[in-house]
């Protein structure tokens, strides 16, 4: 489900269903750190979004967190991971390619930076694919060990 | 009394005036069956709104999953939607895509999704099972069978238009 009205009606309604919550976590630079940065944001969306096409049912979209600071970044996924799970949300998973959070307590799943524009339509397709299952792997194993 | 100059008879004006109107009425009533009667030759050809998927040689027994893009209208936003369907040959040899969704909340079902149960359709969700025919599994969550898409064989390739819910 998205984060759009109708969706969260219908998440609210559906609550016992819709427990899993997922979450773009992206870092913005406007350097020459940028192209990286965005490049890490196109997979992450992607990823995200087949992510959801996929899981529709019970899992939902977030909004993308976006940070400039890592550490104000981490601070406000704790955030959203205390909201979201005070409100009903069984399991948050995040989606980021920033490797400084690789040590953390948060549940992420890291996808690389790539340059997906730039690929060929089958080429962008497969690796978002082979990433999203990577996602939805993890996620049937958290959701079978309930 | 007829005016001066005016060789119509009241009664020729009758004749034409009736035989003009009921034309017309005759013809609002013939053409539309006219154009029932060709439509056929009327439709555009090719495969309509159907999208060219897989080649026929590449569907085995073995359910595989493919995914295509159509260009999809929500009210005047039009924009490239992603599908996909599973699709295989039954024992009879008929061409089955089946929609991947799931009738239970919109997830989407892999084909031996469940290690243990290889011949199922199986829900990552809620654990929603279907038979490889798509039949839903009583006892699981979903109610009604997978849906199917409108199918359309030509020229070597399958052509895959919107899924129908099954009853």
């Amino acid at each position: 489900m998205r984060f759009d009205g109708l969706d969260a009606m219908k998440s609210l309604s559906e609550r016992q269903y819709v427990d899993t919550l997922v979450v773009p976590l992206v870092e913005l630079a406007f350097d020459e750190d940028m192209v990286r940065k965005a490049e890490g944001n196109e997979v992450i969306q992607a990823v995200a979004l087949e992510t959801e096409r996929q899981l529709s049912g019970r899992t939902m979209l977030s909004p993308t967190i976006s940070y400039v600071d890592a550490e104000a970044g981490r601070a406000l996924a704790e955030q959203v991971t205390v909201q979201a799970t005070a409100s009903g949300f069984t399991h948050v998973l995040f989606i980021s390619s920033d490797l400084r959070f690789k040590g953390s307590e948060l549940p992420i799943i890291f996808v690389p930076p790539l340059a997906l524009k730039g690929m060929s339509g089958e080429q962008s397709h497969t690796m978002v694919q082979n990433f999203a299952t990577q996602v939805i792997t993890d996620l049937s194993s958290r959701w079978m060990a309930t | 009394m007829a005016q001066n100059g005016s060789k119509v008879t009241r009664r020729q004006f009758l004749t034409y005036t009736l035989t003009g109107v009921g034309g017309f009425m005759a013809a609002t009533l013939i053409s539309p069956m006219v154009n029932f009667a060709i439509d056929p030759v009327l439709k555009k050809s090719g495969a309509g709104d159907k999208v060219k998927v897989i080649s026929l040689d590449d569907i085995t027994t073995e359910p595989q999953r493919v995914d295509f893009k159509k260009q999809t209208q929500d009210a005047w936003y039009e924009f490239e939607e992603t599908l996909s369907a599973w699709v295989f040959k039954d024992e009879s040899g008929e061409i089955i895509a089946l929609s991947p969704i799931c009738t239970h909340l919109g997830c989407q079902v892999g084909y031996g999704g469940d290690p243990t149960r290889p011949t199922e359709f199986f829900c990552p969700c809620h654990f929603g099972r279907y038979e490889k025919d798509g039949t839903n599994i009583p006892g699981t969550p979903p109610t009604a069978p997978l849906a199917r898409y409108e199918k359309e064989e030509k020229d070597g390739f399958l052509y895959l238009g919107s899924p129908v819910a099954q009853l």
